[in-house]
Parts: structure tokens; C-alpha cells; sequence
């Protein structure tokens, strides 16, 4: 019988294959499995409609920021205008919806795509640049489709918000939440595994060695161009399907949600949750949901005991800004690297010295 | 529809205001390499202070905008001190994601505020109603920065920095204080830009959402570190938006400046005015 091994003082790969397992040791394993009952057995039977509509939220974001967190963790280039590429996505599923009747496993898909495509646009004019002025484009181009949601109102329903989607969608939805929270994380589990092994293949190897220094990943003959091209498509890909699920999930959709606040709003996800990880991904659309409904609570409180309205949303931008800020400055591997020094702390008790021996 | 000139004279004042905003920008990139995504939310925020202010009725419109000023200033303080200062020690990369923290968090103080407050800002008092009066204050207000810039010991000390920092170092330059000075100043340039835009003829409340971005055209137009292309970036980003909106605000000129932003990443990144030499050079 195997032996299991579940804490390990130290690293014994013994060979390359090993070194680049998915799990360090049995127990990551079992963590895993224990997640998945979690998720798709034991909330949904116990868990009240608020907490599954939160967790739905929660499984939306986690998508769309890992899709950030490969162009940004991993490539290193800081895009803000990821909110319109998941506008995209969210539009497109309206379209095909309303105009088309086109059935979900159609137009979820298709969002993506149409998405990726928008981000390539998006990306072409500064990638052969230095990545500051990627911040521009994309802050421009954020605008553009901005004007374009506002003033199509043919096709978006103008400041408005669309006309609800009418298909099978709509009526799944309504008959009940369940199938809807299914499906956004049997997603997410598959994306989120996708994106794992995407990123530790030569495909991540190759984004990361352009992250940490771009001509010398040139000189070693990765061709940055295309990676860079290729991982921006990646990402918005994620964010598309994004994008897409979210108009499945609140059927009725106004430019005001793809705004460029909210374009920050996914960076704060990755800031906080840490770039360059995919749990960190999850981990930080968790604490900006969990942020939101904290800051429509204080809202409540406050107004019965002071009188003041204090104003959720805003209270929630102005502190998901300060987390951005914090965590930059004093902890920039964000929450995951928390985790990891914990854990190393564990590990080396003894000599608890924090020994940096996760993957950045 | 307005005439030619008078659209030329809207386009210049309102190119002049841009043209302030992006010489903060700019003197604080050449300063310590900062790229500072707040600087259209600071332009906001000024605006937003003066419109806030002047909506008190006990409070004359003169008497708010020096009152806006003083105020300003005490907010480009605190954010110099704040978040500008640690940004010198960070990755570029990092500085521009902590500016767009403090972006967000400029933006949620503003709706805070608004909506807390529940002042009517949706029109200012309109004290500059006379487009002349703006252009003839936004021109003085380049010409007194430029010519600080150029002329005091200040700016000749940025230039220094900017051109070599350990050589400025080794000169005796007293950095600290340069950048304090810096940021402080690049932050005013932006707050009385936005003040002066509220008081004119612009200012309503859908402006002060767009403003957040608006004056990136004008910079990245001129050139991220020239001084004389953030002036022409400024004005030229003025008149053509002006031009595109045919005098007033239309849905054209929310488009327009960022699809000139976009052909000119594509075609000339490194700008109007920008040289080979210039450490800001694009494709470093």
C-alpha cells in the first residue's frame, strides 16, 4: 500500500516530474477533494438563497480574475479596461439571447470568444511597447467601448440596461438558482484547472520568463510578441465567459456595471488575493464580495444608529482603493503570500525563520 | 451652432485647462518617474471641492474658490505625503497600481461626499462665465508654471534629476524636498485645473465622471516627458474636443480624445515632442 505523506519538512522530489506536481503532498489532495464536497454538495443543500446568489457573485469574479491574473501575475502587463472585455461578453450573451434565441451552451461560449477577440484589439496598439503605455490603451479603449455600450441602444438598451434575456436562460434562472450556481462552478472548477496546467507548461513558463525580464526571454528565443499577444487573448477569454455568466446571472445589465471603477475593482481582486497565483485569484474575488455585502451591512447599521446614510457603494470603492494601496505597500504577494510564509513558518519551526520556498 | 472662432476660443480655454493638468503630470514623471493615474481624479476632485463649496448659500462665488484653493492645497499635501512619497521606492509598475487605489479611493470619497451632503452640484456658479476669462486665467496660470519651471532653481534641479539622478545626487541636490516640492505642485497644477474647468462654462455632474481620463489624451499626445507637448497635447485635445461636441457637450467628445489616445500609441508612441535620447522613450 502507498504510503501517504502529509506534512513535509522539507522537499524530496526526486525527480522534475515530481518537482512540478499538482499537489506537494497528500494532504493538498485531500483539501482539494474536501473543497469540491463542499462546493457542490454540502452548500447547496444547506445553504439559503442570499448566501448562494453571494456565492455565485463569488464564482463570477473568481473567473474573471483569474483570466486578470494570467495577463497581469503572470505576463506583467496591467490592463484597465478588463471591465469593457467583460462587458463584451455580457453583451454578447444579450444578443444572441434576445435576437437569436440561442441557447446557453452556444452563447456562453461565444462570449468568450468575442471577448478574446476584443482583447486582442484592445492589446495590439501598445504590446510591441513598454508596459506603461498598455495602461493607456486599454484605459482608452475601456472608454471607447464604454460609448459604444452607452450609445448602441439598439442593440444595449442605452444607460437604461438591456431588455431581459428571454431564452432558456431566463427560465432556468427563474425556476430556481440552482442550476445557475451549478453551472458557474462547475466552470469555474474546470477553468480554474485549466488555467493551473496552462500556466506550469511551457505556455506559463514561457509568460513568466517574459515577466521577469523581456529581452532576456527573447534572447533565450521566446517570441514575446505572440506570447504577449496570446496571453492577452487567454485572458479575456476568462474574462468574456466572465462577463457572459454575469448577465445569465443578473439578467438585466447597464453600462454602469462596466465601468472603469469596476476595471479596478478586478486589480484590487488580484492585489489583495496575490498575483501570480490562481487560488490567490479566488481567494481575492472572495474578500471584494465579501467586502461588498460587509459595506451594504455597515450602510444598514449605521442609518438606524445614527441617522446617517452612509452610501454602500461608495463605501465599498473608496475601501477596496485603500486595500489596493495597503497591500502594495506592505504586502505585495497579497493574501496567498500570507498563506505561504505561515506555512513555511510550520514548516521550519524550529529555526522559524520565513523561508520564501513558494513559486512567485 | 457656433462659429468657427467661437469654437476655436472654447477649444483653446478649454485645451489651456488640459495643458496645466498634463504639466503636473509630466513634471512629476520627470521628477521620480511616477506615472500617476490619479492625476484625472484629482482634476475631479478640485472641481468637485469649488462645486461643493459654492453650493453653500452663505458663501459668495468669489469667496469659494479662494477658500477651494486653500483647500486644495491641503489635499495635495496629504496625498503627496501619503501616497506619492513611498511610490519612489516602487517598481513603476507598482506605483501605477497604487495610484489607481487612491483613484478609487478619491472616487468613492467623492460620491461619499455628494450624496452624503446632498448639495446640489449638478451647475456651478458660473462666475467665469465668459469664455474669455478662462482662457486669459488658464494661459497665466501655464505661463507662471512653465516659467517656474524654467527659470527658478526648482525646476532647473527636476531637470537636473531627471536628466541623471546620481549625478544630481552627487551634486548636492536635495531630493527629499525636490520631490515633496514636486508632488505637491503637480498635484495643485490638477486641482486648480479642475477648479477652474468647474467655474467655467463646463461643469456639470456628468462632466465630473468624465473628467476622471480625460486629460491622458493630452498627455500621452505630447509625450510623457516634454513640457511643451504637454502644452500642445493640452490644447490641441481641447480643440478638438470641443469641435467634436460642436460647442457644447456632446456624446462625440467623450469618444473622440481616446481615439486619437489609441492612433497615436499605434503610430508615434513617444509622442509630439520626444527624442531618441529621452529616458521616456517607449520601446525601451
Amino acid at each position: 500500500m502507498k504510503r501517504f505523506h502529509f506534512y513535509r519538512c522539507g522537499n524530496f522530489s526526486s525527480s522534475y516530474r515530481e518537482e512540478l506536481g499538482l499537489f506537494q503532498s497528500d494532504l493538498g489532495r485531500l483539501w482539494f477533494i474536501a473543497g469540491l464536497i463542499i462546493v457542490f454538495v454540502i452548500i447547496p443543500l444547506t445553504g439559503s438563497p442570499h448566501v448562494l446568489k453571494a456565492l455565485g457573485m463569488i464564482g463570477i469574479y473568481s473567473i474573471a480574475a483569474i483570466g486578470l491574473n494570467i495577463l497581469t501575475g503572470y505576463t506583467g502587463m496591467i490592463s484597465l479596461g478588463h471591465s469593457a472585455i467583460f462587458g463584451v461578453g455580457a453583451y454578447t450573451v444579450v444578443i444572441l439571447a434576445n435576437m437569436m434565441n440561442a441557447p446557453l451552451y452556444i452563447a456562453v461560449p461565444a462570449g468568450g470568444a468575442l471577448a478574446a477577440v476584443a482583447g486582442i484589439v484592445f492589446g495590439l496598439p501598445a504590446i510591441r511597447l513598454m508596459g506603461v503605455y498598455l495602461c493607456f490603451t486599454t484605459l482608452a479603449c475601456q472608454k471607447i467601448m464604454e460609448f459604444i455600450f452607452i450609445n448602441w441602444k439598439g442593440v444595449t438598451g442605452g444607460v437604461e440596461g438591456s431588455p431581459p434575456l428571454r431564452t432558456a436562460v431566463a427560465a432556468m434562472h427563474i425556476q430556481n438558482d440552482m442550476a445557475l450556481y451549478y453551472i458557474i462552478f462547475t466552470l469555474l472548477t474546470l477553468m480554474a484547472m485549466m488555467a493551473v496546467n496552462l500556466l506550469r507548461s511551457k505556455f506559463g513558463r514561457a509568460l513568466c520568463a517574459i515577466r521577469d525580464n523581456e529581452k532576456a526571454a527573447g534572447v533565450m528565443g521566446i517570441p514575446a510578441f505572440r506570447y504577449k499577444m496570446l496571453s492577452f487573448a487567454v485572458s479575456s477569454f476568462y474574462a468574456g465567459i466572465a462577463g457572459a455568466l454575469f448577465s445569465c446571472y443578473s439578467l438585466n445589465i447597464s453600462p454602469g456595471d462596466f465601468n472603469v471603477s469596476f476595471s479596478i475593482i478586478l486589480i484590487a481582486m488580484i492585489i489583495i488575493g496575490g498575483m501570480g497565483t490562481i487560488r490567490g485569484s479566488i481567494l481575492g474575488a472572495v474578500i471584494i464580495v465579501l467586502l461588498k455585502e460587509a459595506s451594504v451591512l455597515a450602510d444598514g447599521i449605521l442609518q438606524d444608529a445614527l441617522g446617517i446614510p452612509l452610501r454602500a457603494y461608495s463605501l465599498y470603492e473608496f475601501t477596496a482603493g485603500l486595500l489596493i494601496v495597503l497591500f502594495i505597500i506592505f504586502k505585495p504577494e497579497g493574501i496567498a503570500g500570507v498563506w505561504d510564509d505561515v506555512r513555511s513558518v510550520f514548516r521550519s519551526w524550529p529555526l522559524s525563520k520565513v523561508v520564501n520556498n513558494g513559486i512567485k | 451652432m457656433a462659429g468657427i472662432e467661437q469654437l476655436l476660443v472654447d477649444g483653446l480655454a478649454l485645451g489651456s485647462l488640459y495643458a496645466l493638468s498634463a504639466m503636473g503630470f509630466v513634471l512629476l514623471f520627470k521628477a521620480g518617474r511616477v506615472i500617476n493615474l490619479t492625476h484625472g481624479q484629482l482634476m475631479a476632485m478640485g472641481a468637485f471641492i469649488f462645486l461643493l463649496l459654492s453650493s453653500f448659500p452663505g458663501i459668495t462665488s468669489g469667496a469659494a474658490l479662494i477658500l477651494s484653493i486653500v483647500i486644495c492645497l491641503v489635499v495635495a499635501i496629504i496625498i503627496e505625503r501619503l501616497f506619492i512619497r513611498p511610490l519612489y521606492l516602487l517598481d513603476i509598475k507598482q506605483g501605477i497600481l497604487v495610484t489607481l487605489g487612491v483613484m478609487l479611493m478619491l472616487k468613492g470619497l467623492i460620491s461619499f461626499i455628494s450624496l452624503t451632503s446632498e448639495a446640489d452640484i449638478s451647475a456651478g456658479p458660473g462666475i467665469f462665465s465668459g469664455r474669455l476669462t478662462v482662457l486669459v486665467t488658464g494661459i497665466m496660470s501655464v505661463l507662471i508654471f512653465l516659467f517656474y519651471f524654467r527659470r527658478s532653481s526648482l525646476g532647473l534641479y527636476i531637470r537636473a534629476v531627471s536628466d541623471n539622478r546620481k549625478a544630481a545626487l552627487s551634486l548636492g541636490i536635495p531630493i527629499d524636498r525636490l520631490y515633496a516640492v514636486a508632488g505637491i505642485i503637480a498635484g495643485m497644477a490638477a486641482l486648480i485645473s479642475g477648479i477652474l474647468m468647474a467655474a467655467g462654462p463646463w461643469s456639470n455632474a456628468s462632466g465630473l465622471v468624465s473628467m476622471e481620463s480625460k486629460i491622458f489624451p493630452a498627455i500621452i499626445l505630447g509625450g510623457l516627458a516634454s513640457m511643451r507637448g504637454a502644452i500642445l497635447g493640452g490644447i490641441l485635445i481641447g480643440i478638438l474636443e470641443t469641435c467634436a461636441g460642436g460647442g457644447g457637450v456632446g456624446p462625440l467628445a467623450d469618444l473622440l480624445p481616446y481615439l486619437m489616445l489609441v492612433i497615436v500609441i499605434w503610430a508615434r508612441p513617444e509622442g509630439l515632442f520626444s527624442d531618441k535620447t529621452d529616458p521616456a522613450w517607449p520601446r525601451e
